[in-house]
């Protein structure tokens, strides 16, 4: 019961930091609500460094990510014809406000932090960057498993290594 | 391509969507920072987006950086 307790608390604390992060990290973006992707950048930052430690074990360098996330937004862009100065947009982008806290998460990030907290719980462990890393390339579809692809990283070797450091099955 | 992806190819017509609506929402956002720099006001850019002028204050008024008081 104290374990649970424990895991309970700690969930709600990590919930009030990545949350926010993610939706820094969006609004920094232009996007006025976080998705999966923005998730997956703020769980990067998280101290327990499992998801950053997870991307070295296939030798991927998590720096590259934010631009390879932009570049298939762009390529799939381009793919209708379209062609837009990100980076005069991003530069004339107002800064981002306060974030509103955890209660406003939806889409697909509510969807992927809800599957981490259900992972973690199955591991009788407390949710840490692993496990919103598995959440969030778990989807056969969208901006994740598109930036995973063109870094020709396989999506089951990432899994296998995340869940190898979180001692999970 | 010059046309809108074939429906019927769900992949790359949702990746479209999605990258779509992004930069639509980038592109809103910088512009209502360059229209507060030119000096429009929330009524004025409310118009624009065709939207109140509530909602798009509740939207920006926290993070537009104001030049000129409106």
């Amino acid at each position: 019961m104290l374990s649970s307790l424990r895991r309970a608390r700690a969930d709600v604390a990590l919930m009030g930091t990545v949350l926010p992060a993610a939706e820094h990290l969006a609004q920094a973006d232009g996007i006025p609500e976080p998705g999966a992707e923005h998730l997956l950048l703020a769980a990067l930052d998280l101290p327990d460094g499992y998801a950053r430690r997870a991307f070295s074990a296939v030798g991927c360098d998590v720096t590259t990510l934010p631009r390879v996330l932009r570049q298939g937004h762009d390529e799939a862009l381009r793919a209708i014809g379209l062609r837009a100065d990100d980076e005069a947009i991003g530069a004339a982008m107002p800064p981002p406000g306060d974030a509103s806290g955890p209660l406003r998460a939806q889409g697909s990030l509510q969807v992927a932090f809800a599957r981490a907290v259900s992972l973690a719980k199955a591991d009788g462990l407390p949710v840490s960057s692993g496990h919103l890393l598995l959440a969030v390339i778990e989807p056969d579809h969208g901006t994740v498993v598109r930036a995973l692809t063109r870094l020709g990283i396989d999506r089951a070797s990432l899994t296998r290594e995340t869940r190898s450091l979180l001692g999970s099955s | 391509m010059d046309t809108v992806p074939d429906p019927s190819n769900p992949t790359e017509a949702l990746a479209a969507v999605l990258s779509l609506r992004r930069l639509a929402d980038r592109l809103e956002a910088a512009s209502v920072q360059a229209a507060i720099d030119q000096g429009w006001t929330w009524q004025q850019i409310a118009q624009a987006l065709g939207v109140t002028k509530q909602a798009v204050h509740k939207k920006y008024a926290k993070r537009i950086q104001l030049s000129t008081p409106h």
